[in-house]
């Protein structure tokens, strides 16, 4: 064998065997587990924490809305429709942790008459319905079918 | 946390539905200029073994040319996806756990084949002699620089030369279907994209290779123009 | 962007119109988990289509081979970012909080394995459509009483 087809085995075997370790060496340790992934990568999506919490956590404390809610046409909505994710406001409450809505733009976005919406959803065109009075100046927030 | 601002201004005249990843719709320029590059190397190799294995005598004096153009070229086309990557650190995981169902997976195997089995490979045999011979003329840095090179192997007897030239042309035998690899494998990226049916297709290899002969060949051609002109001099001929 | 043309965009009076939610149809045959070069996009055993954020490269070649448009480059995080079904939620008795939350109980969720549970059931007695189904992803969101024409 030519001296020069020698060396170049003898330089690729050295970079093979590196290639080689190195791939061991920095393969992830549950990598493999279920499939073709880091099996921790399950274990750190179930524990992620969630944003949302169900709307009874809401209840103990928002007694007096809570009981206006279920009275009404909106009971089966969440809280949360309106007012954000409330995960971090049941931990520690603050106003300034949790969303005090705009009435008329939360509202519109389900009752502002689109030809998708089903027939008998109620909808209004809310500039000629209101003529620029804000929502709440009628209905109570809460329970909407109750006007002021 | 990067500025969205201008994301909620866009959002504003959405009327109608929009996707969820609206927000990035298309790959960047980046993606564009790799293909760029590999089908300059591709084209540029194949110039090459024009003159190696089909005896084209007109291209002999761009043989060298062409075959250090490709490996410049080679050098740097992995940098845009580099810099594409949105965590670029952690791009060892492509060779570590590739994922074989994945067209973009054999890149660095394709890549790595095509550079140090076919490219470097081809050249060090095409230039040990020159190298035995410069590491002996020249002086300081330039003499460890070559030696180096010449990976300690100093037979420079007709013997030696002969197998290294049979050397070339296998290599360059191989190095035709690698390079058909190397840049096919790149429209197929593209080409095994369901979901965008201006990928789809099953010509997108063949389209690539086609182009990136024309375009290799192309600027083999600039250069060589090039450094004939800047400094005004000969064209050298029968190098080799 | 501001010049856009608002108002010639509306059509004052379509024929048909439907809102579509669009979120991740958890393929059963993920083109996104079939190119992902480092396996950072996985399908889990129970048949969620989740992304790895530690491991993601960020090359974005499954937003590219997502049919349905439904990834993204997180901005914030730097890695491809997707519906995760909940997955945090449902492990832990919860519903997804799109389903939990939607005021009019559009959306249902369920095991697809379980024959006689209710998801089950509301698929046999409905007319089900899915997205693309020409593309054989086999997705497990299924749309009740849309258009062959929704997309
Ligand atoms: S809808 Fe898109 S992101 Fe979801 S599993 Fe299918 S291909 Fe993947
Ligand atoms: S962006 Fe991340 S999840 Fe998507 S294909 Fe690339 S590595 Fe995989």
């Amino acid at each position: 064998m030519p001296p020069q087809v020698s060396r170049l085995i003898l330089i690729f075997a050295f970079i093979g065997v590196a290639f080689v370790a190195t791939r061991w060496w920095a393969r992830p340790d549950t990598f493999g587990q279920y499939g073709h992934y880091r099996g921790i990568a399950l274990s750190n999506a179930i524990t992620r924490s969630p944003h949302y919490i169900p709307k009874s956590t809401c209840a103990e404390c928002h007694e007096e809305e809570a009981a206006l809610n279920s009275a009404g046409p909106h009971k089966n909505v969440s809280c949360q429709i309106c007012h954000g994710a409330g995960a971090v406001h049941a931990e520690d409450p603050q106003t300034s942790n949790i969303k005090k809505p705009e009435v008329t733009a939360t509202c519109s976005r389900c009752h502002e008459a689109r030809a998708a919406r089903p027939a008998n959803f109620p909808q209004i065109n809310i500039a000629e319905h209101a003529e620029g009075e804000p929502c709440n100046s009628c209905h109570v927030v809460h329970n909407p079918s109750e006007t002021k | 946390m990067p500025d969205q601002s201008h994301l909620y201004e866009a959002l504003k005249h959405v009327v109608g539905y929009i996707y969820p990843n609206d927000i990035e719709a298309h790959w960047s320029i980046l993606i564009v200029l790799y293909p760029y590059l590999t089908g300059l190397v591709a084209g540029a190799f194949i110039l090459a073994s024009l003159e190696r294995v089909f005896n084209v005598r007109e291209v002999r004096p761009t043989y060298r040319l062409a075959l250090l153009t490709a490996l410049a070229f080679m050098l740097i086309a992995p940098l845009p996806l580099l810099s594409h990557l949105a965590k670029p650190l952690r791009f060892w995981e492509i060779l570590v756990t590739p994922h074989l169902t994945s067209a973009m997976a054999m890149f660095g195997f394709v890549y790595m084949w095509y550079l140090m089995v076919v490219l470097l490979l081809e050249i060090w045999f095409d230039y040990r002699r020159d190298f035995v011979v410069w590491s002996r003329e020249s002086k300081g840095f330039k003499k460890f620089l070559y030696s180096v090179l010449t990976l300690g192997v100093t037979d420079i007897s007709e013997k030696a030369i002969r197998f290294d030239e049979a050397a070339v042309k296998t290599i360059t035998i191989i190095g035709i279907p690698s390079a058909f690899l190397l840049h096919g494998y790149v429209g197929f990226i593209f080409g095994s994209i369901k979901a965008n049916p201006w990928w789809s297709s099953v010509l997108m290899p063949v389209i690539f290779l086609f182009s990136a002969i024309v375009s290799g060949i192309a600027l083999v051609m600039l250069i060589y123009l090039l450094s004939n002109k800047i400094p005004p001099r000969q064209a050298e001929h029968g190098v080799s | 962007m501001t010049d856009f043309p608002l108002e010639e965009t509306r059509v004052e009076k379509p024929d048909k119109s439907f809102f579509v939610p669009k979120l991740c149809n958890a393929c059963d045959h993920s083109p996104c988990v079939q190119v992902c070069p480092v396996g950072a996009t996985f399908e889990t055993p129970d048949g969620a289509v989740l992304v790895d954020p530690e491991y993601c490269i960020g090359c974005r070649y499954c937003i590219q081979a997502c049919p349905y448009g439904t990834r993204f480059l997180n901005p914030i995080t730097g890695v491809a970012d997707k519906c995760t079904l909940c997955y945090h939620r449902i492990h832990n008795g919860q519903q997804p909080a799109c389903v939990e939350n939607c005021p009019t109980q559009a959306r249902l969720f369920g095991d697809l394995k379980d024959h006689d549970g209710p998801l089950n059931q509301f698929l046999r007695e409905h007319k089900i459509q899915v997205l693309k189904p020409h593309l054989n992803t086999y997705p497990k969101v299924f749309y009740s009483g849309i258009d062959k024409e929704v997309r």
